[in-house]
């Protein structure tokens, strides 16, 4: 497995030595200022949500208002609502990352460590399922949630989130790269299939699970139009769609916008920035590997 | 823990073990409870909602009871449904303008951080955060910037001496800002699955064509692309897919509306539409289930196409 | 290796990880909605759709009823505002458990009263609790009938008002003791934008234009110039005039024609664009009055000019109905019926800029000392409620789809008459499908 995190071989092109030495400071301007480009929106944001909300209209547009006021954070979580949203997305981003990986893996480790009528029709089965866009199947899975009495609950957004092919194709490469002998003498000792799975099969693809579990987890946080079509109650609004409703319901108060907005990034962003390498990593694996 | 002579002095009882465990009984019921909890959900949530889709398709339901049987009733209304085909072309359009851009730049970029030894980490950083972002922050932030008179984009233009730009409100200009949103925010993920595209190529190469005489520019274009060719084949494909599902950001960034003069509604979000605001399931099944085949085979046309051509770029070199 | 861990007892870790997951599975089932009939008979579930002042002045006002009715048990639930709203109530009252109370605009109440899911309002039931028509305004009270039946209580209207910006105003030389004169006719507000352009160089008036506002600005003139209803029947016949709708699409497009126009701009832009003195007028509702006070403008409102030939002006009305729940015992129908009847008393909604339905409240000192709040009270006997359908009323498809059919007529990238034909042949779609409701 590749790593591309950081500072060690940046696997790039190397340099006849003595020629091109002009080119490599200007990549490095072209690559700066790009990134002060891309950082821009969110430094933006940042500013304006510090500023008093009766300043973030004025044009030309000023970096900084008469003070730096956190008044407009107070006011987004006097709301109440935002630890709410948190709550709810990590509810349910928990579950379905636990749940894709338990049940993703399971299936995975039978297709590849044995042998069974019907391996062939399953595993294409769910090669099918990765082609199907889960946008196209909102009407007739709220049809079905609403059938089962389970819209506007949290496992009326988790369910349907829980099914993942790419997660199964995912770990039965990586199942498939460990070598047999380990399975062998566990199974020469008498050790049950669960066993073999459970204590040797998970424990070795711990770079796997992080893998899935990282890509399972900022997709299901950031899940945006199913936990929107199946909630209406407000108690039981995830980040991204409370974070919607925002949007029309303040009164051009500007800063509080942006304090909500910031309010809403930070968790994943805080989890990224601790996590940088395993989630770049991760993502990198799942995106080769599929 | 396998030595030669291990795996021999084991061979026979591991075959036995091996033809045991395929005609084992258990070893059917076994598989069935590994792959029974997956399949399960598979079923419910991914499989059974395409026939569902389709059943529904030939009734007249409302969302709120009702239902009368409409045959092809519904297919015949969506063929002349100006509104349904100008959504699908949204959707192939937004695909259009927006698989380029998330293709190449990404590449181009990762070109040229891998040039670069120090700071990758700062660069990394700051081309990928966005997309740990949720779309709704993404668009609360954007449409402060595009506003008119105080967003920070037109009042930039404005003090250069341009004029300001209708970012939201210009039939055309509105569905570039959506695109702009997304390479803004999804940008991060090609750039890292090229990243790990390059890593993969082994140093010597470049060492060894160095110590032939190619100029960095040679490297790159008889190693570096060649070498990556199923790496852009595979973000092409990912990027098609993922902008054929486009609803999230035009929906929120429009705010609902169909965008000005009709001309930014995706696909998904007339489906939406018809079937949450509308109540009418039965039509809104009828176009998912239309959707659900341009989309698949879209998808297979254009993997199948992209490796072709992948795979002569590569054996061509 | 690995492998060699087998022996290690690593039960405890499974069983954690079984019981963790058991235990969650149990808390999330319990963790839903909540079953319609919690509480006792005093409980009132109460669903709505204020968010932000409004929705801050409310939980207010429910603390207050609670202080006052100890007894009381009041179950809040507050969903966005639009069309999920509607939809979600639909589902609740359909799937068996609506709430007890419910806030819904009244030209809503035809997705509603006609499928059977609203409780009717007997006189006798609202004479036992003091809630008879005669108590109410007039033609909010007839909003919320239906096939000649009551099923909803007004709370107020909201009707759509103009903003002025008191001190370019002044500086244009347009008031009369402190208070905007009469602009009425064709040209009255906009020779009034003319003036505070010359004066002051501000822009004259701002309005959104991505929205519903363009439909509400048009249902105002149009009804002013007294055209027939645009839809009829239950949204199932076209009766709009298409050479009235013309006139009032034209005077919308002579803002940007005389330079004194806002810009193209969503909601939010258009608050902040009168909020931040950038423009002189703005039209909208009445419900921002407490963002600009917030802000500290100095600003007025009263009622849309008559710009043609009789008064009118836009509005809704927030009304209260009973989602019928054949599970509902007469008590806890009583506590509903009695929790609105405090509510439609409380004069603290009306510093929301909304105006009162109940007629003590509409006509006491306290509501008349509200100001700007009680300036435009007269918009109350000439308010124009959006025509009744499936698909309109406030937030539904046709404000939408009218708003993005006229908006490109106001920026002036369409003539009128573009604008209106794509405005009609949604409406000729809508006429021809069936109802679903």
């Amino acid at each position: 497995m590749s790593t591309i995190v950081g500072s060690g071989a940046p696997g790039g092109l190397v340099e006849v030595p003595g020629r091109g030495g002009w080119a490599r400071p200007v990549i490095y301007a072209v690559l700066v200022v790009l990134a002060l480009i891309w950082v821009v929106p969110v430094v933006w944001a940042v500013a304006t949500s510090l500023k008093p909300d009766a300043e973030t209209t004025v044009a030309p547009v000023e970096w900084f208002g008469s003070k730096l006021t956190l008044e407009a954070y107070r006011a987004a979580l006097d709301q109440g609502n935002i630890l709410k949203w948190y709550f709810n997305s990590l509810v349910t981003a928990t579950v379905i990352t636990a749940g894709t990986i338990l049940t993703a893996s399971m299936a995975a480790f039978a297709f590849s460590r044995m042998r069974f009528r019907g391996r062939d029709a399953l595993q294409w089965m769910v090669l099918a399922g990765l082609i199907v866009p889960f946008q196209a199947l909102i009407v007739p899975l709220f049809a079905e949630m609403d059938a089962f009495g389970l819209a506007d609950t949290y496992w009326g957004i988790i369910l349907p989130q829980l099914a993942s092919p790419i997660a199964v194709l995912v770990f039965k490469r990586a199942f498939d790269a460990l070598p047999r002998e380990l399975e062998d003498s566990a199974l020469v000792d008498g050790a049950s299939m669960w066993r073999i799975y459970w204590h040797i099969w998970m424990p070795l693809s711990r770079a796997t699970i992080a893998a899935v579990g990282i890509f399972t987890f900022v997709h299901a946080w950031n899940n945006f139009l199913w936990p929107f079509v199946v909630t209406s109650a407000g108690s039981l609004f995830t980040i991204p769609v409370g974070l919607a409703t925002v949007q029309t319901s303040y009164g051009a108060l500007y800063a509080q916008q942006m304090a909500i907005a910031v309010l809403g990034a930070l968790p994943l962003l805080i989890a990224f920035v601790l996590f940088q390498r395993q989630i770049v990593q991760g993502i990198a694996n799942t995106g080769l590997k599929g | 823990m396998s030595s030669a002579a291990g795996s021999v002095a084991r061979a026979r009882p591991r075959e036995q073990t091996a033809r045991r465990r395929s005609r084992d009984p258990r070893s059917s019921r076994l598989a069935v409870v590994f792959t029974g909890p997956f399949f399960v959900l598979f079923v419910l949530f991914l499989f059974w909602p395409v026939l569902s889709a389709l059943w529904t398709s030939l009734y007249d339901d409302s969302l709120v009871g009702g239902s009368s049987w409409a045959g092809l009733g519904n297919y015949g209304e969506l063929l002349e449904d100006p509104n349904f085909w100008a959504a699908m072309w949204h959707t192939a359009f937004f695909t259009l303008l927006s698989v380029p851009p998330l293709v190449l730049l990404p590449l181009g970029l990762a070109l040229m951080v891998s040039r670069v030894r120090r700071l990758q980490w700062l660069f990394r950083l700051a081309f990928f955060a966005p997309f740990v972002l949720p779309v709704s922050v993404v668009v609360l932030v954007w449409n402060w910037l595009y506003q008119p008179g105080f967003g920070l984009i037109n009042s930039y233009l404005t003090s250069l001496g341009f004029a300001e730009v209708n970012w939201l409100g210009q039939p055309g200009v509105a569905m570039v800002s959506a695109v702009i949103v997304t390479v803004w925010w999804t940008f991060g993920f090609n750039f890292v699955l090229y990243l790990a595209g390059l890593q993969e190529i082994p140093r010597e190469l470049y060492e060894a064509a160095a110590t032939d005489g190619a100029t960095p520019g040679q490297q790159m274009r008889r190693i570096t692309l060649p070498l990556l060719a199923s790496t852009i084949v595979l973000v092409t494909v990912l990027q098609v897919i993922a902008s054929l599902k486009i609803f999230d950001q035009i929906y929120l960034l429009q705010l609902g509306t169909p965008g000005p003069e009709n001309s930014t509604r995706p696909a998904i979000q007339y489906i939406y539409e018809a079937g949450f605001t509308q109540y009418r399931i039965g039509y809104a099944s009828a176009m998912s289930f239309v959707f659900f085949l341009a989309v698949v085979a879209v998808t297979l046309l254009s993997a199948r196409l992209i490796r072709r051509v992948g795979t002569k770029t590569v054996v061509t070199e | 290796m690995e492998g060699e861990r087998r022996g290690t007892p690593t039960l405890t870790r499974r069983q954690v990880l079984v019981g963790g997951a058991v235990l969650g599975a149990a808390a999330l089932g319990v963790a839903s909605t909540g079953s319609p009939f919690a509480g006792g008979n005093q409980t009132v579930s109460f669903w709505h759709l204020f968010g932000g002042g409004d929705g801050e002045r409310l939980t207010e006002i429910l603390a207050d009823i609670a202080a006052e009715n100890p007894d009381s048990d009041v179950r809040e639930l507050i969903l966005p505002w639009g069309n999920p709203y509607y939809t979600k109530l639909a589902l609740a009252g359909v799937g068996g458990s609506p709430p007890d109370v419910a806030v819904v605009h009244a030209t809503r109440l035809p997705s509603f009263a006609p499928a059977g899911l609203l409780e009717e309002l007997t006189p006798e039931l609202l004479a036992r609790h003091g809630l008879e028509g005669d108590g109410f305004l007039e033609q909010p009270w007839k909003s919320c009938q239906s096939g000649g039946r009551q099923y909803a209580i007004p709370l107020d209207t909201h009707p759509f008002v103009l903003y002025y910006n008191t001190e370019l105003a002044e500086k244009a030389g347009l008031l009369e003791g402190g208070k905007l004169a009469s602009l009425d006719g064709p040209d009255g507000l906009l020779d009034a934008c003319e003036a505070v352009k010359e004066e002051t160089g501000k822009t004259g008036l701002v309005f959104e234009t991505r929205g519903v506002t363009p439909w509400r600005i048009f249902l105002t003139l149009y009804s002013q110039l007294g055209g027939p209803p645009v839809i009829e029947e239950g949204g199932s016949r076209i009766g709009m005039d298409d050479a009235t709708a013309i006139r009032a699409l034209e005077w919308m497009t002579e803002p940007k024609k005389r330079g004194v126009g806002g810009p193209d701009v969503d909601y939010q832009g258009s608050v902040a664009f009168f909020g931040n003195g950038t423009a002189a007028f703005a039209l909208n509702g009445e419900w921002e009055v407490t963002t600009y006070q917030a802000m500290k403008m100095k600003f007025g409102m009263r009622t849309v000019p008559t710009i043609f030939d009789r008064p009118a002006n836009q509005a809704d009305a927030h009304t209260f109905v009973i989602p019928r729940n054949p599970g509902r015992s007469p008590e806890r129908l009583d506590a509903a019926l009695a929790f609105i009847g405090r509510l439609v008393r409380k004069v603290d909604w009306a510093k929301g800029g909304h105006i009162p339905a109940y007629r003590e409240v509409f006509e006491s000192e306290e509501y008349r000392k509200l100001s700007p709040q009680s300036d435009y009270a007269e918009a109350a006997e000439r308010l124009v409620f959006d025509p009744l359908a499936w698909y309109s009323g406030s937030g539904s498809n046709l404000e939408a789809n009218a708003g993005s059919a006229f908006k490109p007529v106001i920026t002036g990238a369409q003539r009128p008459e573009q604008g209106l034909r794509t405005f009609r042949d949604y409406l000729e779609r809508m006429s021809k499908t069936e109802r679903p409701v």
